[in-house]
C-alpha cells in the first residue's frame, strides 16, 4: 500500500505523507478531474492494467484505486 | 519563453508536460481557439506569446468529418483564423499540427478509402501561409502518431471521460515533438557532424578488405551504409557540415571513393582528418580550423573505445550511441539530426556554408603565401555592402544573433520580432552587412543595432559571423558607422561589453575602435564593461573594401 501510495503522490507532484489510504477525489485541490484522467492513465501504464470507462467514477480514492490494481 | 498552446480539444495534461519548460498560456474554456486567434482583445494577445502551438485532433466518428465536403469546409475556416493571426505577427513562429483523420469509418470494398485529401489541405493551406511571409510551420504530430502507432497513440476512454484524445504514450510523443520545434526558435543547433569511416560510411575495414571487400551497395546488406550515406548527405543539403576523422591511410581511403556505391564526395566535407593521431586531437584541430567551439560538434563512430576516448577527453562534443545493428543506422542518423541539427530554417547561407568554409582553407594558404596582412587583404578583392536590416534578413539576422559567440560583444539573443521593431523603431537601428570576396560570397555576417537617447548613440549589439574575423571588417563597419552619424548631427557614442564563456575575442575590440573603457576589465564571465567615444574618434575606412552604403548614409 505504501508503495502505491508513493507512486500516487508521484504523479500528483504532492509529498507521500499527505496523502494516506483515505485520500479521495477532491478532498485535496490536485485531485480534480483532470488530475483523475491523468492518474487512471498513469496506473494503467505502470500496474498493466484496464480501468473500464464505468469503473472510473467508483475508483476515486486511494484505497479504491488499490483495491482494484491489487485485487 | 511564453508558448501559448492551443487547440480543439482538451490539453491540459499536454500544457502540464510543456510548463516544465516553459511559460504555457491555455486559452480559457473549450474549443475557444480560433475566438483567441480571431479576437485582438484575446487573453492570446495579452499574453503576447513569443511561440504559438495549435494541436488540432479530428474526431473521426464526427458527422463533419464523415462526409469530406464538410470537412474541407471545417479547414478551410480553421486556416482563415490561422491566417488572421499569422498576418498580425508574421515574426512570432506558429506551429499548426498535422492532422489525422484517420480510419474509424464504414466503407465498403469499393468505396473511396483516402483521408489524405483533407491532411494534405490543411498542411497546403500552412505552406501558403508561408510562403506570404508569416512564421508558420506544420508540426508534424501525423507522423509521431504514425511512428507510436495509432492503437498505442490514442485512448478512447479518456477521449469519452474528458476530451482529452490521446493516451501518455501519445502525449509524450506530442510533447517530444512540441518541445523539438519550440526549443529550435531559441536554441542554436549543433554545426559539424565528424565521422569516421570503416564500419560507419562502409561496413568492413578498406585497408583491409579492399575495395572488392567491403560492404556497400545499392540493396541488400551493403545497402544499410549506402543509406547512411543517402541521410548524411540530406543533412549537408540543410546546412550540417560533414567532416571525415578516421585512423586511415589516405590512399586506401582515397579507393574507397572511388566505389561505385559510395554517395558521398570529397566535395560534402568541410575537412577530411585522416591519419593515426588521436581522434580527440583531431576533433580539436577541426573546431579550431571551422572557427567554431567544441560544444557544436558531433561524432559519429561505430568504435566504443573511440567514443569512451572522445567523451573523456572532450566532454563538450556529443557523441552519438551507436547501434549495436547496423540496420538502425539510417535511423539513428535520421533521429540524431532531429535532436540535435534540427533547424526552422534553412537559408541560402546555410545551402552554401560546405562551399565556404572549403574556400576558407584556401584563403588560409593564401594568407601563408603573402607578405603582410595588409597585402593579404587587398589582394582578397572584398566588397561589402551596408545597409538597413530589410525585412526579407530578418530570418538570417535572427539566426546569426541566436548563434554568433565569438564575435558579439553582448550576447543578446534578438528573435525576428525583436529585430523588426529594433529596425522600425524610430529611436533604433539595425544595420547589417553583407560581404563578399574573390572566392565567393559570404551573404549576411554583421549586424549592428544602434539607439539613440539625447543626441547620443548607443551600440547595443554588434555581432559578426566568426568566418569574416580577422579581416579588418570590424574597423570598416564602425567607419560607416561613423558617417551614419555624422550625417545625423551625433556627436557621441557609447558601447557595452559583456563578458561571456566565449566572446574573450571581442574584449577588447571597442578599445582597438577608438572607444575608451572604464578602468576595470570585464575579466569573469557576466562582467560588464562600458565605453564610450567621440564619434570624431571612431576610425576611418580601410581601404581593403569596396564599400556600398545604399540607403544607408
Amino acid at each position: 500500500m505504501q508503495d502505491f501510495i508513493s507512486f500516487v503522490a508521484g504523479v500528483m507532484e504532492v509529498d507521500p505523507s499527505s496523502i494516506n489510504a483515505e485520500t479521495a477525489y477532491e478532498s485535496i485541490p490536485q485531485w480534480d478531474s483532470l488530475m483523475h484522467m491523468r492518474l487512471v492513465m498513469e496506473i494503467e501504464e505502470e500496474y498493466d492494467v484496464e480501468i473500464p470507462i464505468d469503473k472510473m467514477p467508483e475508483l476515486r480514492s486511494i484505497a479504491a484505486l488499490y483495491e482494484f490494481v491489487e485485487g | 519563453m511564453r508558448v501559448a498552446l492551443l487547440s480543439n480539444v482538451t490539453v491540459d495534461l499536454l500544457a502540464g508536460m510543456l510548463r516544465k519548460s516553459y511559460d504555457v498560456y491555455l486559452s480559457p474554456g473549450y474549443d475557444t481557439w480560433q475566438q483567441e486567434l480571431l479576437d485582438s482583445n484575446s487573453g492570446l494577445y495579452d499574453f503576447s506569446p513569443e511561440s504559438v502551438v495549435v494541436i488540432l485532433h479530428i474526431d473521426s466518428y464526427a458527422e463533419e468529418w464523415a462526409a469530406f465536403e464538410r470537412g474541407r469546409e471545417l479547414i478551410d475556416t480553421w486556416l482563415v483564423a490561422l491566417n488572421a493571426f499569422a498576418k498580425a505577427h508574421p515574426c512570432v513562429p506558429l506551429f499548426v499540427s498535422s492532422i489525422d483523420v484517420g480510419d474509424s469509418l464504414c466503407r465498403w470494398g469499393g468505396e473511396w478509402q483516402s483521408a489524405l485529401d483533407l491532411e494534405r489541405r490543411l498542411e497546403a493551406g500552412v505552406h501558403e501561409l508561408r510562403s506570404k511571409g508569416s512564421s508558420v510551420y506544420v508540426l508534424p504530430i501525423r507522423e509521431a502518431m504514425e511512428r507510436v502507432g495509432r492503437e498505442a497513440f490514442y485512448a478512447r476512454k479518456m477521449w469519452y471521460v474528458g476530451s482529452m484524445p490521446w493516451s501518455t504514450k501519445g502525449l509524450q510523443a506530442i510533447a517530444k515533438v512540441t518541445l523539438r520545434y519550440v526549443r529550435a526558435t531559441v536554441e542554436p543547433p549543433k554545426k559539424c557532424l565528424a565521422v569516421d569511416l570503416d564500419n560507419t560510411l562502409w561496413g568492413g575495414v578498406i585497408g583491409e578488405d579492399g575495395i572488392e571487400g567491403i560492404l556497400l551497395s545499392a540493396n541488400k546488406e551493403g545497402s544499410r551504409y549506402r543509406d547512411a550515406q543517402f541521410v548524411l548527405k540530406a543533412m549537408r543539403k540543410r546546412g550540417v557540415m560533414l567532416a571525415i576523422i578516421s585512423k586511415n591511410n589516405p590512399d586506401d581511403v582515397e579507393q574507397a571513393f572511388e566505389h561505385p556505391a559510395m554517395v558521398l564526395k570529397h566535395d560534402d566535407f568541410v575537412a577530411e582528418i585522416i591519419g593515426w593521431n588521436p581522434k580527440p586531437q583531431g576533433m580539436r584541430q577541426l573546431a579550431k580550423d571551422l572557427n567554431i567551439g567544441l560544444d557544436a560538434m558531433v561524432f559519429l563512430d561505430d568504435n566504443p573505445a573511440e567514443r569512451e576516448q572522445m567523451r573523456a577527453e572532450c566532454p563538450e562534443v556529443t557523441v552519438i550511441d551507436f547501434p549495436s545493428d547496423t540496420s538502425q543506422l539510417p535511423q539513428v542518423i535520421v533521429d540524431s539530426y532531429n535532436e540535435l541539427f534540427f533547424s526552422l530554417e534553412v537559408t541560402r547561407e546555410d545551402l552554401d556554408k560546405t562551399e565556404m568554409y572549403r574556400t576558407e582553407v584556401q584563403r588560409n594558404d593564401e594568407r601563408r603565401a603573402s607578405g603582410s596582412l595588409g597585402d593579404y587583404l587587398r589582394n582578397l578583392g572584398m566588397a561589402m555592402d551596408l545597409h538597413m536590416l530589410r525585412s526579407e534578413e530578418v530570418v538570417r539576422a535572427a539566426q546569426l544573433a541566436g548563434k554568433s559567440n565569438q564575435f558579439n560583444v553582448t550576447t543578446i539573443r534578438y528573435t525576428q520580432t525583436q529585430l523588426k521593431e529594433l529596425a522600425s523603431a524610430e529611436d533604433s537601428d539595425a544595420v547589417v552587412a553583407c560581404m563578399s570576396d574573390k572566392y565567393g560570397s559570404q551573404g549576411l555576417v554583421a549586424l549592428l543595432i544602434l539607439r539613440y537617447r539625447n543626441k547620443q548613440a548607443e551600440i547595443d549589439s554588434f555581432l559578426m559571423s566568426c568566418r569574416v574575423m580577422g579581416r579588418g571588417a570590424e574597423n570598416e563597419f564602425m567607419a560607416q558607422i561613423k558617417r551614419l552619424l555624422e550625417v545625423k548631427g551625433i556627436k557621441s557614442i557609447v558601447a557595452t561589453y559583456v563578458r561571456t564563456a566565449k566572446n574573450a575575442p571581442v574584449e577588447n575590440l571597442y578599445d582597438r575602435l577608438g572607444f575608451v573603457g572604464e578602468e576595470v576589465a570585464a575579466t569573469r564571465v557576466g562582467d560588464v564593461r562600458h565605453y564610450e567615444a567621440k564619434v570624431a574618434d571612431l576610425p576611418d575606412s580601410t581601404g581593403y573594401f569596396v564599400v556600398t552604403t545604399e540607403g544607408l548614409v
